[in-house]
């Protein structure tokens, strides 16, 4: 089926106001219930006040939100009472909370063994964006792959990387998923298939797209059994940037098996995303290039998964890329040094009424999918965790010296001939860490 | 950078205004040598054709120009007295051949002209007509010999036209019909420094060796893609024209219809993003080697060579390795100005993580681009638009299908015991004619062929200044930072004792690289006898 991803009327139209109307909110506040969680609200973009747009970005107009027609077929076909047709069993339900617990009380300890200078350089936290992480991994089998920006953590944790590792990484110690060599922007593992952790945004979006073209040139060329599927997650920021765009179009030109994911979250450092681009609604440059162009509220694990599903078997089925927008918000600044002083305390008041982990605690509770004593266990076990990877870390040894020249290659002959014509690498002082290199 | 192309189903059909009248130095300095030698024509205008397989009225084709006809057509029978027969008739030589030179420079071959005149065929005899021919070939003076001409090269050029009245066709008549095209403004020395010394190289060492296998670096290049990718299916290639266009310089001619356009991908022009999807493919097991038209491109996509390729293996503790190889041409080409000519050898030298090569010689290129696809770092393979061209004898051994070159060894090219001359890439050829002119001289002196930029044979430059005591640096680059200034300061840090004189760098000029014919020369560095004009 031709994918048409252009833009239909779904509802009738809603004023829609760049300035994000604090009245807006509100009325749609009172449906944060179970209706907003249940429902089929897909594309439903809800806005909080920012008083400091200036009046000259304030858009009026009748513009929907739009999902595909793939999309919007599925949620015709599911039904329109939202409380008989529960989204998620009980397992799942659990497996999401904990996911998301977990991510939470990892980046509350990242910050705290920030400020007592156990983790030290940047470090840039999750917190509040753990439905989007959570929606989308916990559906992909381990082969298939993953790859951030900087804010990595709760990616890594999420695709199943061991919290232990993740933390000795942050602490600069050897038994770090990358042995200390990488640090915070630069989570890899090969078990696990998250290939990194960039540190320049863009730069993470042509490699994701390298692998989904591996996925495709196994299957055609090499002709093994490969259904993998890559996920890119990047900012909004990361939109306005050339590599994004040429990536769009060499995904849609060879449908390539990959989701590009946005995570919304309206500023980058300190500039906020409707001052810097042109037209903030990212899910509009899908369709520019062929690929379908979904936007989804990102505080919402549920919606997000329903989402993902559908994204994710998109690119599974080889029907090609899908570009999807999540609505989400930071709770902390850009990073553990960023002061956070360019954004509305009103704003992030309003988006803390929307964290996902507490929307989806309301939702098992109300729906009898688990009860108070099942959730609190579940905290103590993530703590746990987190206390014990805290303190492995802690007892871990630092890097030996030696290590400073190894993995520069994979092939240690790289390093070339030494004076005495044998490759440097035989020569046992080499491998001391001596300064003669 | 595009060369005109002005031949259509066979027929010439030149743009309004365009007129084609060269004078013989420029059909056999400009046309015939380059035809002759492979190097890239300024104008497709000539065509191929076997002169003698038809008759001179039917050569024209449908075209009814009364204009002369050029062709390139085989050199047999260009150098004696043979006549030549076509269907209806046979072109007879006059008698008199006139030698070509060049009146600017100083150039070791000459042109031979030959006059023929079609003579017709009919009940009982032969009649002369007015169909004239000069056929122009290239020859070598051998001077142990007297300086009798000996022909060389399979290309002659010919000049077809029928006889009018009151036009000279004697051969020392030349100057009169081709007095429109020898106006004050045309230049014949406006000529590619480079491509003469070519053509010097070129010519002593067509004709020198006899019967060892040669190889243009451009088929060494092709038949070492096409030789890893037939053994590992997950060896491809991607980018720019590498498909059906065959390659920007024909590279990777062929490999599309062997191999199917899904491993030889054309792309659209994206470099960063192309760049970082082969850096992504490495990353989950495949082996990409990815073209860039030049190298001067690269630095739209540079973030990813740096921080996505090299960086990796180290940030991710040796989990992930980029298998990558990025290859084109690098340095300076022929009056493609100053965004085409750059040389990237000291800026990706200087990266660790990177293996960076380059190669000069048919063998080094077939060597080191095989050993780059089978190595599991990502390797900058910096190969050179006029070196494509050049043919260079193989080895028996360098044909077989394993042969690699090890990465990090230096050729010494030519030994010697006064002076080192380091070099890298085209300028070895510069260097090895330098210390044939400084042998005329007295003085014997070593040429090292780097090869390998990263990681550098200290240890050769080393062993081999301790020998001569003094050393000279040659590239192409700009001079700081160059690096002939990395391999100064080696050979300072480590044989500071054994140098009897300061270490001499000659680089290209400090200056973006200008367009003009006469000071690009001067921007490069140049092999001439001390003697020489410049």
């Amino acid at each position: 089926m031709a994918c048409s991803a252009t833009a239909k009327i779904i509802h009738n139209p809603l004023v829609f106001s760049s300035s994000r109307s604090a009245e807006k909110y509100e009325s749609c506040c009172k449906i944060s219930g179970r209706s907003s969680l249940g429902s089929k609200f897909l594309g439903k973009k809800l806005l909080s006040a920012k008083s400091a747009i200036s009046p000259a970005s304030r858009r009026s107009g009748a513009v929907v939100a739009v999902s595909s027609d793939i999309v919007k077929e599925k949620k015709v076909k599911s039904g329109s009472s939202a409380a008989s047709n529960l989204l998620i069993t009980k397992e799942e339900g659990l497996v999401l909370y904990e996911d998301m617990y977990l991510g939470r009380a990892f980046e509350d300890m990242c910050a705290q063994m920030y400020y007592r200078g156990k983790m030290f350089g940047f470090v840039h936290l999750y917190n509040g964006q753990e439905a989007v992480s959570t929606g989308f991994i916990k559906l992909l089998k381990q082969e298939d792959c993953v790859v951030s920006t900087y804010r990595d953590h709760v990616h890594s944790l999420s695709k199943g990387v061991p919290a232990r590792q993740v933390m000795s990484e942050l602490f600069g110690k050897t038994t770090g998923c990358c042995r200390g060599q990488g640090g915070s922007m630069h989570m890899f593992s090969k078990e696990h298939n998250v290939l990194g952790g960039f540190a320049f945004i863009g730069e993470g979006i042509p490699v994701a797209t390298g692998a989904a073209f591996t996925s495709k040139y196994k299957r055609e060329v090499l002709k093994e059994d490969c259904d993998e599927v890559t996920l890119a997650f990047f900012g909004d920021g990361t939109c306005n940037n050339g590599q994004f765009f040429e990536c769009l179009n060499m995904a849609a030109l060879w449908k390539l098996p990959i989701v590009f994911v946005v995570e919304n979250n309206l500023w980058a450092i300190g500039m906020s995303h409707l001052r810097s681009t042109s037209d903030p609604q990212i899910w509009k440059k899908g369709p520019a290039f062929g690929m379908p162009g979904v936007h989804v509220d990102g505080m919402d694990v549920l919606k997000v998964r329903e989402v993902a599903q559908e994204a994710i078997g998109r690119a599974r089925r080889g029907e090609g890329p899908t570009l999807v927008e999540c609505e989400t918000y930071r709770f902390r600044g850009h990073s553990l040094a960023d002061p956070d002083e360019l954004r509305d305390p009103a704003e992030k008041a309003r988006y803390a009424t929307r964290d996902p982990i507490t929307a989806l605690k309301k939702y098992l509770f109300e729906n009898n999918l688990a009860n108070e004593a099942e959730l609190k266990a579940v905290d103590k076990k993530i703590d746990e965790i987190i206390e014990d990877s805290v303190e492995f870390a802690d007892a871990s040894p630092v890097p030996a010296r030696n290590q400073l020249l190894e993995n520069v290659f994979a092939d240690p002959r790289g390093f070339g001939i030494g004076p005495d014509g044998k490759y440097r690498c035989e020569d046992p002082k080499f491998t001391e860490g001596t300064a003669q290199v | 950078m595009d060369k005109l192309n002005f031949v259509r189903d066979g027929g010439r059909k030149l743009p309004p205004g365009f007129r084609f009248e060269p004078t013989e130095e420029e059909i056999v300095f400009q046309y015939l040598s380059r035809k002759t030698f492979s190097h890239p024509l300024p104008a497709l205008v000539i065509p191929e054709i076997d002169v003698f397989s038809m008759d001179p009225w039917q050569l024209a084709g449908d075209s009814d120009s009364e204009e002369d006809m050029y062709f390139f057509s085989n050199a047999h029978g260009c150098d004696n007295e043979s006549e030549r027969v076509t269907p209806s008739g046979v072109w007879k030589a006059n008698g008199s051949s006139k030698k070509i030179i060049n009146s600017s420079k100083r150039m070791p071959i000459v042109g031979i002209k030959k006059s023929l005149v079609f003579y017709m065929r009919s009940s009982t005899k032969i009649v002369a007509t007015n169909w004239i021919m000069h056929q122009y070939c290239i020859a070598l003076p051998q001077q142990e010999q007297n300086n009798c001409l000996v022909r060389i090269g399979e290309w002659s050029l010919c000049r077809i036209f029928m006889k009018k009245g009151g036009r000279q066709v004697e051969d020392d008549d030349a100057n009169s019909y081709s007095a429109s095209s020898s106006s004050p403004n045309y230049d014949p020395t406006i000529f590619n420094e480079n491509f003469e010394q070519g053509i010097g190289a070129v010519a002593l060492r067509a004709y020198s060796s006899s019967s060892a296998n040669k190889m243009t670096v451009r088929d060494a290049i092709n038949s070492a893609l096409d030789e890893e990718m037939s053994a590992d299916p997950k060896v491809f290639m991607m980018g720019e024209e590498v498909g059906e266009y065959q390659g920007a310089y024909k590279i990777t001619k062929g490999l599309l219809d062997k191999y199917g356009p899904q491993r030889v991908v054309d792309t659209p022009i994206t470099e960063a993003g192309f760049t970082g999807i082969g850096v992504g493919a490495a990353y989950h097991g495949l082996r990409p080697v990815v073209e860039f038209m030049t190298f001067n491109f690269s630095m739209q996509a540079i973030d990813h060579i740096i921080n996505s390729a090299a960086k990796s293996n180290y940030m991710s503790a040796g989990q992930i390795s980029v298998p990558i190889v990025f290859r084109g041409p690098n340095g300076a080409a022929s009056g493609v100005g100053a965004q085409h000519s750059q040389c990237y050898a000291a800026w990706f030298g200087s990266c660790p993580g990177l293996k960076v090569l380059a190669p000069y010689s048919a063998e080094d290129a077939r060597g080191l681009l095989k050993a780059a696809i089978r190595d599991p770092d990502p390797v900058v393979f910096l190969e050179n638009e006029l070196l494509y061209g050049e043919s260079f004898p193989v080895s028996a051994e360098t044909l077989d299908s394993s042969f690699c070159v090890p990465i990090g060894k230096a050729k010494i090219e030519r030994e010697g015991k006064d002076v080192t001359i380091v070099a890298y890439s085209k300028m070895v050829g510069f260097s090895l004619q330098a210390a044939d002119i400084l042998a005329k001289e007295g003085i014997n002196a070593e040429v090292i062929n780097l090869r390998s930029i990263r990681p550098l044979d200290r240890a050769a430059i080393n062993a081999s200044v301790r020998k001569t005591n003094r050393l000279v640096t040659v590239e192409e680059g700009f001079p700081q930072h160059g690096v002939g200034a990395e391999i100064c300061a080696t050979v300072v840090e480590d044989s500071f004792e054994y140098l009897d004189a300061p270490v001499q760098r000659i680089a290209g000029a400090d200056v973006p690289t200008p367009y003009a014919a006469n000071i690009e020369r001067m921007a490069f560095p140049q092999a001439c006898a001390s003697s020489f004009p410049l």
